[in-house]
């Protein structure tokens, strides 16, 4: 039982990998725990809050704000094959001194596929190696807009489907202890305003612990996070405004509570260092908090 | 001792005094730096007007605002401003053309650099097509 709950506290600690093409309500690499192990299914509902500021010649001239509500689901299609999806509301807002503007509207949908490569037990039936490989693929169902809006980043879509491959190993170090290494690359699509966002890498290692408090659980984690994007193009060029390609390093938390039914879930994301779009863009940070329904399986599955 | 107490809190409080007073100086003076429009820019009727730049002072100013004026006849296509107190401002802001007739405009940004009226200007000319 325990393996099965680590595996699953390690899935929602690394969840919060969302992160933006430059500054705008896009996700761009999606860092997922890819944790198929598991025979649980479950659905749920998260709130994503995430900051970023721009600035000129180092004068802070806007914040934008982000806060979506995404549902979530996660089937079992066969014993090593998992199939997520998650659906976001968006709700964006750039803050200036002058005004204010507000974009709101449904996202883009995006679908993972996930594959259990290695997974393998020490004597004592304990959780050693687990190795995932997926492939997700993010619609473009959401609004968008031609790139000579000022407000293109914010709003909830980006008009191109955009393709993504993830890794995910775990070690689990003991019963209580585990490292979790993932990696993830992100392709994207062009839009039929010849607009392309740049691809993207996303790293995150993470260490976890999990305690058993009278029946329930609750796993912490602690890690740091590393991501890196190319420039936006247009007509494969990159547009007059400039190279806006950008890395960021930072660190990751998540606290995450299981009942017998519901998993309950926080995680923050917080830069450390950074340099995007010439330094004119500053992620600040990034919280998630979700709530998920659990359905078990038949207990003569095997986990 | 007492008197060392004394004399180190008034110094403390005049330290604090002055560096305040520092810090919220009004300003004298401002440099402007306008980089979208450029003089005699040409925006057609759906495309967006962009008024981008920076204003830097020598101390705390009191507000700014940016406007979009018929040159001719005064009317107003954009009004927006600001009383943030800083010492420097961003600014990018965006208005989509709408006219129906060839229009001589001017964006004009203005600062108010203290309360007593003192400001500073800069005035761009644009076209605005239908």
């Amino acid at each position: 039982m325990h393996k099965v709950i680590l595996t699953i506290g390690l899935l929602f600690l690394s969840f919060l990998g969302n992160t933006c093409d430059v500054c705008g309500g896009v996700g761009s690499n999606a860092s997922i725990g890819l944790l198929a192990s598991t025979r649980y299914q479950l659905f749920g509902v998260r709130e994503n809050f995430r900051q970023f500021s721009s600035y000129m010649n180092g004068i802070r001239h806007s914040n934008d704000f982000q806060l979506g509500t995404e549902l979530f689901f996660r089937v079992q299609a066969h014993k090593c094959i998992q199939i997520m999806g998650q659906w976001a509301y968006q709700n964006n807002w750039q803050v200036r001194d002058l005004s204010t503007d507000y974009v709101g509207g449904i996202g883009d949908p995006q679908l993972f596929l996930n594959a259990v490569i290695i997974q393998k037990m020490d004597t004592s039936n304990r959780m050693k190696h687990f190795l995932t490989l997926g492939y997700g693929l993010k619609a473009p169902v959401g609004k968008f807009v031609s790139p000579d809006n000022s407000l293109m980043n914010l709003h909830p879509g980006t008009g191109a489907f955009d393709q993504l491959l993830m890794a995910q190993y775990t070690y689990g170090i003991s019963d209580k202890w585990a490292i979790q290494n993932e990696i993830s690359y992100s392709l994207k699509g062009t839009n039929k305003y010849a607009f392309r966002y740049g691809n993207s890498y996303f790293q995150s290692l993470m260490g976890s612990y999990n305690y058993n408090l009278s029946g329930y659980r609750l796993i912490a984690g602690f890690g740091a996070y590393f991501e890196h994007h190319k420039s936006s193009t247009l007509n494969r060029q990159v547009p007059i405004t400039g190279d806006n390609s950008g890395f960021t390093f930072g660190t990751r938390l998540g606290m995450n509570f299981m009942t017998y039914r519901f998993l309950y879930t926080f995680s923050a994301q917080i830069p450390i260092f950074q340099y995007v779009n010439k330094g004119d863009t500053k992620q600040q940070y990034a919280v998630t908090f979700g709530i998920n329904y659990l359905i078990k399986q038949k207990q003569n599955d095997k986990n | 001792m007492t008197r060392i107490n004394w004399t180190f809190s008034t110094l403390l409080f005049i330290g604090l005094m002055i560096s305040s007073c520092g810090k919220n100086k009004s300003a004298t003076t401002a440099t402007i730096t306008l980089e979208e429009p450029v003089v005699m820019d040409t925006i057609y009727n759906g495309n967006e007007l962009h008024i981008e730049g920076t204003v830097e002072a020598d101390g705390k100013m009191h507000g700014y605002s940016i406007s979009v004026l018929d040159s001719l006849n005064g009317v107003s296509y954009l009004e927006r401003a600001s009383d943030s107190r800083k010492s420097s401002y961003a600014f990018h802001e965006h208005w989509v053309n709408n006219v129906t007739d060839t229009v001589h405009a001017v964006v004009e940004l203005v600062v108010h650099l203290n309360d007593n009226g003192l400001k500073m200007s800069k005035k761009v000319p644009v076209i605005l097509l239908p």
